[in-house]
């Protein structure tokens, strides 16, 4: 079968779908295609951190900026999937306190609100804490639940005329000499293949966009995916996201994530995104730099490991803007390529802000003068929608969502309140 | 890759050589140093890495992990190791050539690393231009201790 679309999206983590939904908002026809569900990538692997920028003012003051703005916006537009925890950075060593000067001065320039708190105050609400900590300064960090973020955004985007087709996976691209035209995509569910033509593509595939780029006829970017390890404890041990006072380094912040409690990171150096096992060296590496954090974590079971891959760009290639967190690529200038952006790079954090640019960026091309308006668009939740209306139209039982509608205000409550938000993602299911 | 130099010490070979086969003693002009372990002729030691120049958004150290072996002989010390940064392999080998001079010591000293993957992304020449002011940094602090 063939479609017809201005813009292709090609991925949908969390930068794909706020691009699918500002174009939306701009009026732009717009489908997105994902070879899984929403958010199977980079954007389900996360830590769950909602940044304050705190972790890059004193690295990255360009970034810790866009963090703090978004993490602002997105606490506005979305209060239903954003836990306002706070955070706190702890030193702990010598190291960490002669680099507290450093980092205040770079909170207070980067526009971060910060204060120091009493440590023993701290160890009143925060108990497994290093009770050796000898500073404590604490920042606006706060906790994202990424799915719910994600299905809010797919259904936004798809209540304003978005097609947001999951388990399509794109096969080959349709190209006509200087020109991407299209994208052929095999559906997975229907076991169909189909032909989108569109007028411009977008490539928000994360550390798989340079297969796209490659799938596009192009000259392969040297980019070396790392995975960023994550470890999920049984228990909870801290109410606020806990981060180590110093520059940003390997197991040095621990998310306090629905029932559990997240550490990460790493930055393990890998050959392919989707063949790669955890060592148990590098999952021990992680556990002990966190037990410096919270040393109870030593003795506490991990329940499972997860990782998160990113895209490393050579650093001998991008002699531009090497301090920025995303950057897009316009194939039309960088290779002749007319008709494809690709986006490389980004956190959560900012998947918005990246959405913003990319629109702007597409919308400039296709000589349509528009605004983003996702700063200020309220994002839908589960109470915005009767899910029930919509049982139909996404193939499920009206049973089976008035049974899980119906734990409202018994024992259970909390527990399912997630399920709706899969709910969200199959109602943004576009049909073709 | 390799990297090589001379440097001289105000001490004589005997002197040298007990400083620079013991870690207690020279650990502290390695940078990045967080935490050893000694057991006989071998140590284990915790780094930070600085890899700022990486740009790693999320990253500016890694941690990695070395155990080495000290091997002393008449007139040279060789230190083997291996460990592991950002899941990769790492190796190296370190011969100083001790050589007595009047009131100093002449160490002529070669080094092999093999950084596995981290070479591939980094490139050989900014591989360099990290190790050398690092080097500087080493050999400075021991001609300092060794005075």
């Amino acid at each position: 079968m063939e479609i017809k679309s201005t813009v292709t999206v090609i991925g949908g983590g969390i930068s794909g779908l706020f691009t699918a939904l500002d174009l939306a908002l701009r009026g732009i026809d717009i489908i997105l295609v994902e070879r899984s569900d929403i958010g199977s990538g980079t954007s389900g692997k996360f830590h769950g951190l909602l940044h304050s920028g705190a972790r890059y003012a004193v690295s990255d003051p360009e970034s810790a900026k866009e963090c703090i703005q978004e993490n602002k916006i997105i606490s506005k537009i979305a209060p239903h999937a954003v836990k306002d925890t706070g955070g706190v950075f702890l030193g702990i060593t010598n190291d960490d306190l002669q680099f507290s000067e450093t980092f205040m001065k770079a909170l207070k320039e980067v526009g971060i609100e910060h204060k120091v708190v009493d440590v023993n105050e701290l160890l009143q609400s925060e108990p497994f804490i290093n009770r050796d900590t000898k500073l404590a300064i604490w920042v606006p960090d706060k906790v994202v639940y990424g799915y719910d973020l994600m299905a809010s955004v797919a259904v936004t985007a798809s209540l304003n005329g978005a097609k947001i087709l999951t388990y399509n996976e794109v096969v080959e691209f349709i190209r006509d000499k200087d020109s991407v035209k299209g994208v052929k995509v095999f559906d997975k569910i229907n076991n169909t293949t189909n032909v989108i033509k569109s007028d411009f593509i977008v490539n928000t595939a994360g550390p798989w966009s340079f297969k796209i780029i490659r799938m596009a006829g192009l000259e392969e970017i040297p980019i070396m995916p790392t995975a960023g390890i994550m470890t999920v404890f049984a228990q909870r041990v801290n109410n606020m996201v806990i981060n180590r006072l110093r520059p940003p380094s390997d197991g040095d912040i621990i998310v306090p994530y629905a029932d559990s409690s997240i550490l990460g990171t790493t930055a393990t150096i890998i050959e392919d995104p989707d063949n790669f096992t955890m060592s148990d060296e590098d999952i021990n590496m992680l556990v002990s730099e966190g037990a410096y954090l919270i040393p109870k974590l030593k003795e506490m079971k991990v329940v499972r490991s997860y990782a998160s891959i990113r895209p490393l760009i050579r650093i001998d290639v991008s002699a531009r803007e090497a301090t920025r967190d995303f950057r897009l690529i316009d194939h039309e200038k960088e290779n002749g390529l007319r008709g494809l952006v690709s986006v490389i790079g980004g956190k959560f954090t900012t998947g918005r802000l990246v959405g913003e640019r990319v629109a702007d960026l597409v919308s400039s091309k296709l000589g349509i003068k528009s605004v983003s308006k996702t700063a200020m668009t309220k994002l839908i939740s589960p109470l915005d929608i009767n899910l029930l209306d919509y049982a139909e139209r996404i193939g499920i039982p009206k049973a089976v969502v008035k049974s899980i509608l119906d734990r409202k205000g018994s024992l259970d409550e909390e527990r399912y309140l997630s399920s709706l938000y899969i709910f969200l993602s199959l109602i943004s299911r576009g049909r073709i | 890759m390799d990297f090589k130099g001379i440097f001289e010490v105000k001490k004589k070979i005997n002197a040298a050589k007990e400083f620079l086969t013991n870690p207690k003693q020279f650990a502290e002009c390695l940078p990045g140093l967080q935490s050893y372990e000694v057991m006989n002729n071998a140590f284990k030691a915790n780094f930070k890495l600085d890899v700022s120049q990486m740009k790693i958004p999320h990253m500016s150290t890694l941690t990695a992990l070395i155990t080495a072996n000290i091997l002393e002989k008449e007139t040279s010390v060789e230190i083997n190791g291996n460990g592991r940064s950002a899941g990769v392999g790492i190796k190296f080998n370190i011969v100083m050539g001790l050589e007595e001079g009047e009131e100093i010591t002449r160490v002529s000293w070669f080094a092999r690393v093999d950084l596995g993957m981290l070479s591939k992304l980094l490139g050989e020449d900014n591989i360099r231009r990290i190790a050398e002011p690092n080097i500087s940094h080493i050999i400075n602090c021991i001609s300092s201790k060794l005075s």
